[in-house]
Parts: C-alpha cells; sequence; structure tokens
C-alpha cells in the first residue's frame, strides 16, 4: 500500500456518507466517547438555520431544496457520530498507529457564527437574511486564503464548516455518480454480474 | 506464582496468519496428528459486524478491524512493507486478494540473468502448491497467454468481469504492445467454500463485508468447529528451547498477552513457524542460549538476513477514452510479459498493472483563476474535468537483496517482557542499487511509450516507498540446499533443527516484482506437505 494508493482508495470510496450511521461501542472494541471528567460527550449540533442557509450557498441547486436538505441533514448525522482518537486504518506498509483528529464540532460552530458576524460587518446584515449572491460573496471574503484549491476528500481534512460540508456531499456515491452522469454506484455494494454493463446514464442529465 | 499452562500437541504452529491457515488444513486432510496453532493477537472484526466498521472506515477512516495489534509489539526502522497487525488471520484479514503467480525465471535469476541468488527449487515444484493454495481460497482468474502465464491446472474460479473501462484499458495496451488480461484474485466470481459472489462493494482493502473475499479466518473457524485444529489466541511465543545435544526444540514458551504474568509452555513434536518475516527470524534470534549464542538455525549467520521485496514505479495517464470509474475500484488489468523476457541490456524484470482511476477528477473549490466555485458552478466544473478518461499504472520491480538486508534486535526498544523489538534494515544488493535508477527510467520510458500510443500523456508521475522499506516483504530465514548459505532446506525445515520448520515468506531467497501472499500459501503448502509425512496419514 503506498500513500498514492491510499489517498485514491480514500477518494475513490468515502461513499455513502449519507447511510445510516451504527455509533461504536465499547462491545465493538473501541473506546467510548466519552470524556474522562464524568461529564456528558459535548452536543455535537451546529445552528441548524445557519447550516441550511450555508448549504443553499454552496450546494448545487440542482440538487433541489429536499436534495440540499438530504445533504445537511446526512451531513449533521455524520458529525454527531463521529468519534475523536479514534484508531484509524494501519494496513500494511505503516508500522505506527494513527488516531482520528479532536472534535471538529466546536471550531465549525465558531466559524458559523464568524459567518454571521462577517455577513454584519461587511452586508450590513445577518448571513441568513441575504439573498445568494449575498452569501456567496460572504463566504468568498471568508474563505479568501484558504488552503483549498481542491476539496478534501473527507470533511476532517477540511479548514472551514462550508468546505466540510461541501466534502462531505462531494464523497458521496450520489454525488460522484452526477458529476460522471452515469449510475456507477462507486463504494456501494452492487451485483457482480453488472460489472462488464456499462452504467447507465443519468435521466435528465447532459450526455457526456 | 501462577503455575504455567501446559499445552501438548503433535504439530505446533505459531503464528496465525494466511501460510499457517493454509497449512493447518492441509495437516489436518493428511495426517491424524494433533495441530496446534498459537496466536499473539486475537479474533478480529467478526463477519457480522464487517458491513458497520466498514462504514465507519468509509465515513471517518477508522480502522475496521478491532483487536489487531497487540501495542508495544512492532517493529522499527525501514519498516515500509511491514505491518503492527497482529490477529487470528494476520495480515490477510485486510488485504487486497491479489493473487498472481511469481514468474519461473524468479526462481532461477542467478542462471538466466547472473544476477541475485537462485531458489533450490522451481517454478514448476511449485506449480501443484499454487494450484492447491488457489482451490483453497478460491482464486477467480483469467488464463493468460500460456507463454506468459504458466500453469499446469486451470484456474478454479471464473475470471472477475471486466468493466466497460478495462476493456477500454485492454484495448489501449494491446495498441502499445502489451498484452493484458483480468488479475488474478481471491474474490468469488461464483459461490465458493460456504460464501457468496463478490459484490463489488469497492472495499476488498481494507474489508470486504460479504466475505466473498478470501481471509484466513474462515478456514480456522471451519478447523476449530470441525474439531480439526486447537487455536490458541492470546498467547505470545518468546522463546524455543533447543536441547543442546540433539539440537531438537523441546518446548515453546511464552505468556498469555491478557494476563502478563501468566505463562505459557507448549510442548510438541514439531514446531513451525508462521508468523512471516519479522516475527519468525524475530523469535529464532530471541532464543539464543548458551549452545546456540547467535540464535536457533542460524549456524549460517543468515537468520533475519536477506530481506527482499520490491518498489514500484507508478503513473496517471491521460487518454482519450470515454471511462467510468468506480465501476470495481479495486480490479486491474495485469501482465508478465515483462517478468518472464526480461530487459535484453541489462538487469529488469517487472509486472504491470492498469487500472481505471479518477486521479485530477475532485471536485474543485477555485477555477484556474482563483475564483470562489459553488453550487451548480462547481458541478458543471466538475463534471467537465470528468470528461478526460485517465488510468493509473504501475510496476513491481524485482530488487535483490543485501545480505546486510537485515532484521535484527533492538535493545532499545522493549515490550512488556523486556524482550527487544525487531529492527528493520532493508538495503539493496550492490548490483540492483547500481541499476536502480536505470530500472526506473526504463519503466517510466515504457509509461510514455504506452500514453503515446493511446495519444495520452502522463499527467502524475510517482515511485513509492523510496528507502523507507520495500513492498511484499519476505526473507530473513532464506530456503537453500547449502547449510553455509541458507536457514531452511528446500521444504523448511532448518538445517541445525531437526524437528523445526519454517514456513512462508521468510524463506523467500528473492521477492519477484508482484504480490506475495499467493506465494506465501504456496510454500506453506510444499512445507505440510512434507511434514505430513512424518505423521500418521489420515485414511
Amino acid at each position: 500500500m503506498t500513500h498514492d494508493r491510499r489517498d485514491f482508495l480514500r477518494r475513490s470510496l468515502l461513499g455513502a456518507a449519507g447511510a445510516a450511521i451504527p455509533i461504536p461501542t465499547e462491545a465493538d472494541g473501541q473506546p467510548p466517547a466519552t470524556p474522562t471528567s464524568g461529564a456528558q460527550p459535548p452536543s455535537r449540533a451546529l445552528d441548524a438555520v445557519m447550516l441550511a442557509a450555508l448549504g443553499d450557498a454552496i450546494l448545487p441547486e440542482s440538487l433541489g431544496a429536499a436534495g440540499r436538505a438530504r445533504a445537511i441533514a446526512a451531513f449533521t448525522a455524520w458529525l454527531a457520530a463521529y468519534v475523536p482518537v479514534a484508531e484509524e486504518m494501519h494496513g500494511y506498509g505503516y508500522a505506527e498507529l494513527t488516531y482520528t483528529r479532536s472534535d471538529p464540532a466546536p471550531g465549525w460552530r465558531a466559524q458559523l457564527q464568524a459567518l454571521d458576524l462577517l455577513a454584519r460587518r461587511i452586508r450590513r446584515r445577518g448571513f441568513v437574511q441575504l439573498d445568494l449572491a449575498g452569501r456567496r460573496a460572504v463566504l468568498d471574503a471568508a474563505l479568501r486564503g484558504g488552503r483549498h484549491g481542491t476539496l478534501p476528500s473527507s470533511p476532517l481534512g477540511a479548514d472551514h464548516v462550508a468546505v466540510a460540508l461541501l466534502a462531505h456531499w462531494a464523497a458521496t456515491s450520489e454525488a460522484q455518480d452526477l458529476a460522471y452522469g452515469a449510475r456507477i454506484g462507486a463504494g456501494q455494494c452492487r451485483s457482480l454480474a453488472e460489472t462488464a454493463r456499462r452504467p447507465l446514464p443519468i435521466v435528465g442529465e447532459t450526455p457526456r | 506464582m501462577t503455575a504455567p499452562r501446559v499445552i501438548e500437541t503433535d504439530i505446533c504452529l505459531i503464528g496465525a496468519g494466511i501460510t499457517a491457515a493454509m497449512m493447518a488444513e492441509s495437516l489436518a486432510a493428511r495426517t491424524t496428528a494433533e495441530i496446534t496453532v498459537i496466536e499473539a493477537g486475537t479474533h478480529t472484526t467478526s463477519l457480522r459486524d464487517r458491513y458497520a466498521r466498514r462504514q465507519r472506515w468509509q465515513d471517518y477512516g477508522e480502522s475496521p478491524w478491532t483487536q489487531d495489534h497487540i501495542d508495544d509489539q512492532n517493529a522499527l526502522g525501514t519498516a515500509y512493507g511491514y505491518s503492527p497487525t497482529m490477529n487470528v488471520g494476520g495480515l490477510a484479514m485486510h488485504w487486497g486478494g491479489v493473487t498472481p503467480r511469481y514468474a519461473p525465471e524468479d526462481f532461477q535469476v542467478r542462471s538466466l540473468f547472473g544476477v541475485g541468488d537462485d531458489w533450490p527449487i522451481t517454478y514448476e515444484e511449485l506449480d501443484p502448491f499454487y494450484q492447491e493454495a488457489e482451490e483453497r481460497m478460491g482464486i477467480a482468474g483469467e488464463q493468460g497467454p500460456p507463454a506468459m502465464d504458466p500453469r499446469g491446472q486451470p484456474f478454479p474460479l471464473p475470471p472477475l468481469p471486466l468493466s466497460d473501462s478495462l476493456r477500454q484499458l485492454r484495448g489501449w495496451a494491446a495498441a502499445a504492445g502489451v498484452t493484458m488480461w483480468s488479475q488474478p484474485s481471491a474474490k468469488n466470481s461464483v459461490a465458493h467454500g460456504g460464501r457468496g459472489v463478490c459484490q463489488r462493494c469497492d472495499t476488498c482493502y481494507p474489508i470486504c463485508p460479504t466475505g466473498a473475499k478470501y481471509s484466513p479466518d474462515f478456514t480456522y473457524d471451519a478447523l476449530v468447529r470441525a474439531g480439526r485444529i486447537r487455536l490458541v489466541t492470546d498467547t505470545l511465543i518468546r522463546r524455543l528451547q533447543a536441547d543442546a545435544r540433539t539440537g531438537r526444540i523441546t518446548q515453546a514458551t511464552g505468556n498469555s498477552t491478557r494476563q502478563h504474568a501468566q505463562t505459557v509452555v507448549v510442548r510438541a513434536k514439531t514446531f513451525v513457524l508462521t508468523g512471516g518475516f519479522t516475527w519468525a527470524p524475530h523469535l529464532l534470534l530471541l532464543s539464543a542460549d548458551a549452545a546456540h549464542p547467535d540464535g536457533l538455525a542460524n549456524r549460517s549467520g543468515l537468520v533475519g538476513k536477506y530481506l527482499c521485496g520490491h518498489r514500484n514505479v507508478a503513473a496517471q495517464i491521460r487518454l482519450p477514452l470515454d471511462l467510468l470509474p468506480g465501476v470495481n475500484v479495486q480490479h486491474s488489468l495485469v501482465t508478465k510479459q515483462f517478468m518472464r523476457r526480461g530487459h535484453p541490456d541489462r538487469y529488469l524484470r517487472h509486472d504491470l498493472r492498469v487500472w481505471e482511476s479518477s486521479f485530477g477528477h475532485g471536485p474543485r473549490l477555485r477555477d484556474d483563476s482563483g475564483g470562489l466555485l459553488l453550487g451548480d458552478t462547481l458541478l458543471a466544473d466538475w463534471r467537465r474535468r470528468t470528461k478526460t478518461g485517465v488510468a493509473r499504472i504501475r510496476a513491481y520491480y524485482d530488487v535483490l537483496p543485501d545480505r546486510e538486508s537485515a532484521l535484527t534486535l533492538d535493545a532499545g526498544t522493549r515490550n512488556a517482557w523486556g524482550d527487544p523489538m525487531p529492527r528493520l534494515a532493508f538495503r539493496d544488493a550492490p548490483e540492483s542499487a547500481a541499476l536502480r535508477g536505470w530500472q526506473e527510467d526504463e519503466i517510466r520510458a515504457l509509461f510514455a511509450r504506452m500514453a503515446r500510443a493511446g495519444n495520452g500523456a502522463i499527467i502524475s508521475d510517482a515511485s513509492a516507498a523510496g528507502d523507507i522499506g520495500q513492498e511484499h516483504p519476505g526473507g530473513g530465514c532464506r530456503m537453500g540446499d547449502d547449510p553455509a548459505s541458507s536457514v531452511v532446506d528446500r521444504h523448511g525445515r532448518t538445517h541445525q533443527h531437526e524437528n523445526l520448520w519454517v514456513a512462508g515468506a521468510p524463506t523467500h531467497v528473492t521477492a519477484s516484482c508482484c504480490n506475495g501472499t499467493l506465494t506465501f500459501a504456496a510454500l506453506g503448502l510444499r512445507t505440510a506437505a512434507a511434514l505430513a509425512t512424518e505423521f500418521p496419514a489420515r485414511s
């Protein structure tokens, strides 16, 4: 397994992010996600109204309101089930063990608040109250100087909640099918017998 | 003081990876001997939990394999190619299931090319055991042109079908003068071994959620259920004890990895080291005593030496083809064209594989002028860039090991019981080191010729691993007929201890230029066939 191959697989396979997500338990052999202080686990909830407004601004309009709402719900569920410092896949080729990053929710929550503050500063209205062009102008200002030219393969690699939400959607099999204009279903379990048939085009999409 | 746990058996296999699984199944079929497999780790994720664990890996990158290593039992040094995995099934719980055979030339590089060392066995001698391994695992494969891909019998399972993209890429390769076919794989193309057909979930590595890909736990579970073997987990064997006069191994000793103070003693007629290229030589070196100050089986001084593997050169090639990557992400085309005849001028042998690729197709946040891409604008940009066909291409090339490509004991890093951990230092033989730059340039030139033949262009050029280790490693207990220049004989029996054998990866002389697991298993089966003759046959 090479770095190149590992990244290739991760990028190819981070599909189905919106599928049902089981929360790990001690019985799974993973450490439970409870803090050592004995306090309740922190809520990972993000401001739902802000998140919806952000989703409307960054996700494709062609998904429709329902499609964008599904993408946001999937992102929220993904975040809720995140376990910090879980052991990552080591595979062969890597002697060292690595662990998932710290909880991204607090930082993302703060970035949502900052987006609203920025909107009030440069547009004199809250982010939610802005029209699509206004929200995108605020995002342009907020993301200026960011490190992402391409979307990261996982939300965990994002430097901003907007990038994380986009990356989460883009990693789904459905998004990749839209990009290729065909029902490929990468990362989904599918019949082997269908392998030899060229994936069918998505009805209503522009042919390649 | 806790009384030691004493285990008595006929045959003791130490290390429950894929080689031991194959051997245990073969031995149980051939003999009535009592077979015990000792494993330092424990059972990892069961089949019923694999969908859920796969989902966590896809979503978060979490390891899908629970309890798959022992924290302070790890290797140091140029450990690329090594894995800390230590569980029932070994590394083959998360292998990709790619199962090429070595080429006949791999066993005769000195005779045919004047480099490296010959193995004491030929491809023809190993062929029946390749076949046995393929049948036990259930290998789906396409017969390549016989001149390139010789084999005594057909593959047990029909090949995995090629996607439309791979068929197009096969046509491109053919136009470039390269004959390619479907990569043999330990994935069920039809139901086999009580397991279902592959559902091309695209996650063969690191985890197949359906069980269609062979993993050794299936074999262990069946053997234990049938009462044909005893599987002892959570038990780290730390020393072998040899009779100073006869050299015979009298017992293996170790500790429970759950209750560290609990000692374990295993008495057996025969011991087989099946712990792979790291832990087999490590145990021999750890077992040094007054009569064997350099470790057991080490009269030649070669235990831990001649670690071998290969490196790769890889590229992404843009092609004017209408490809839809993602139909069966981990399946590929393969050829042995460059493994067989070698390069006409100097020593270069390599495999070649081609995959459909989505390289460079990822969605962008900014366009070429730095403008932010959001909403439908982002999607339109993404769609535009997927219209470029891309092939991923990679060649593993044969690297000949230096004698000092070695595993040693690192006194500075010890486990819970104070045992020094292994330190790996891969090193090319001088003849390989001298050729390396030219070899990699030649492979890149081949890639460039193939790109031109398809009116394409190389868009990314990479070779992996570099000097941090080698891929599909083996060696450390190389086989040979001369006890002065090898550790085990042509069947895997140590020259120095008549009831001590080493099986699979460590016995390699050289490591070919393709994935090694099938060969590890075939060598183990050959060892099992020889070993079985020393025990009563099962009627």
